[in-house]
């Protein structure tokens, strides 16, 4: 019996189980973040809107993250893989964010020439798809 | 185990192996940490899948700030905040699916199952209702954007146009509309239909697996012994919410 209990406790002590309190802390956390980032998105806050947005985010991703997800108390491996893929990530959103600013000019070049609105269409109705859609920039339908 | 054991409490020892541990894994501790290792790279997978779509978000928001300011406004924020409750509600009821499963407790886990499948049903009721709404306005990706169907009934007529009529607009219309706004949403949409609808796509998968883990957990087929699978397809719900955790300020709350 003892034996049993013993092989029991080894069973078990990896794993991580959540409190009722915690888990209800946390969805309560993440309902009022998400209260806070509409009301900042109602209310005026200049140029940093969207850096605001992003921020409430991920704190709101590493609740989720942390606490429902386990990954507080995971091995670190998992968290090494996790984090990983957002250095990954972060090499993607950065090295087109480059490219981007390298092609400004031709960029603004193509806008001038692409106005956004579409040109009378030759026929009476305006049929969706029949217009052809500019490829690559979703600029659209100049004739 | 021990030296001291008798011929019984071997043969017991080899026959009452754990019957869900398989056999190439040393014991169950490392089983599980190589299912949830697993499901993590396949989570790191569905993140850099999803990258592409925030990475053309960024791009064309930054080439187009105006357009999205405009189009933003045609979607519901209330819609989409209750929609983002939903689904966090529904990862409190996974998350705690979880734990009834490590502690065994059938009941709770069948009641909390059911609860997480009835907000992503709740979820996609409403997603249903935002598309519906859209598709009737016109609010559609690239060349197939509409503006004359989302201005005011008295513009329209104005414009002689009869809303009710059901037939084609005229052309004329159409592009004083698009002048109205100055310039087409169609592109706004593209990124809006193909990032909730990929997402969509993933709450579909969840359903499914959710069921499935509901389906067992009444047969009495997951219990304290064998919840790695609950606790996989919970990482892939929260995965799945933490997605429209981003998804909702960039499309919902532009101001």
């Amino acid at each position: 019996m003892s034996e049993h209990a013993h092989a029991e406790h080894d069973d078990r002590s990896y794993v991580h189980v959540s409190s009722p309190q915690t888990l209800i802390a946390v969805f309560l956390a993440l309902v009022a973040l998400t209260i806070l980032t509409v009301w900042v998105a109602k209310h005026e806050v200049g140029r940093f809107d969207l850096l605001v947005a992003m921020a409430i985010a991920i704190v709101k991703c590493s609740l989720v993250m942390g606490f429902f997800m386990h990954l507080k108390y995971d091995r670190a491996m998992n968290r090494l893989v996790f984090f990983g893929s957002l250095l990954f990530f972060a090499f993607f959103l950065g090295i087109t964010t480059l490219d981007l600013d390298s092609s400004k000019p031709e960029i603004e070049d193509f806008r001038i020439e692409n106005p956004m609105i579409k040109a009378p269409a030759a026929s009476d109705s305006v049929k969706p798809g029949a217009a052809k859609k500019e490829a690559g920039t979703g600029d659209h339908e100049k004739k | 185990m021990s030296s001291t054991s008798d011929a019984t409490h071997e043969a017991h020892a080899d026959h009452a192996h754990d019957p869900y541990l398989a056999h190439h894994f040393d014991d169950a501790e490392q089983q599980y940490d190589a299912a949830k290792m697993g499901m993590w790279t396949f989570l790191v997978t569905e993140i850099l899948f999803f990258s592409g779509l925030f990475c053309a978000y960024a791009v064309y928001r930054s080439l187009y700030p105006e357009l999205f300011q405009g189009a933003g406004k045609y979607l519901d924020t209330t819609l989409g905040a209750t929609n983002t409750i939903v689904l966090l509600f529904s990862s409190l009821t996974m998350a705690w699916a979880v734990r009834c499963a490590q502690l065994g407790q059938k009941k709770g886990l069948v009641l909390t199952l059911t609860l997480t499948l009835l907000c992503a049903f709740g979820f996609l009721g409403i997603k249903y209702h935002e598309y519906a709404h859209k598709f009737h306005t016109g609010l559609l990706p690239g060349s197939h954007y509409q503006a004359a169907l989302h201005q005011s009934t008295e513009w329209l007529e104005e414009h002689g146009y009869d809303p009710h009529s059901h037939a084609p607009v005229p052309a004329a219309v159409e592009q004083a509309a698009l002048a109205k706004d100055g310039r087409s949403y169609g592109l706004f949409f593209d990124l809006y239909f193909a990032m909730t609808g990929l997402h969509g796509i993933h709450v579909l998968a969840g359903i499914v697996l959710i069921l499935f883990l509901l389906v067992r957990s009444l047969q009495g087929r997951i219990g304290a012994k064998n919840f790695t699978i609950v606790d996989n397809v919970g990482l892939y719900w929260h995965l799945v919410d933490m997605i429209w955790i981003f998804l909702f300020p960039l499309l919902y709350l532009i101001n």
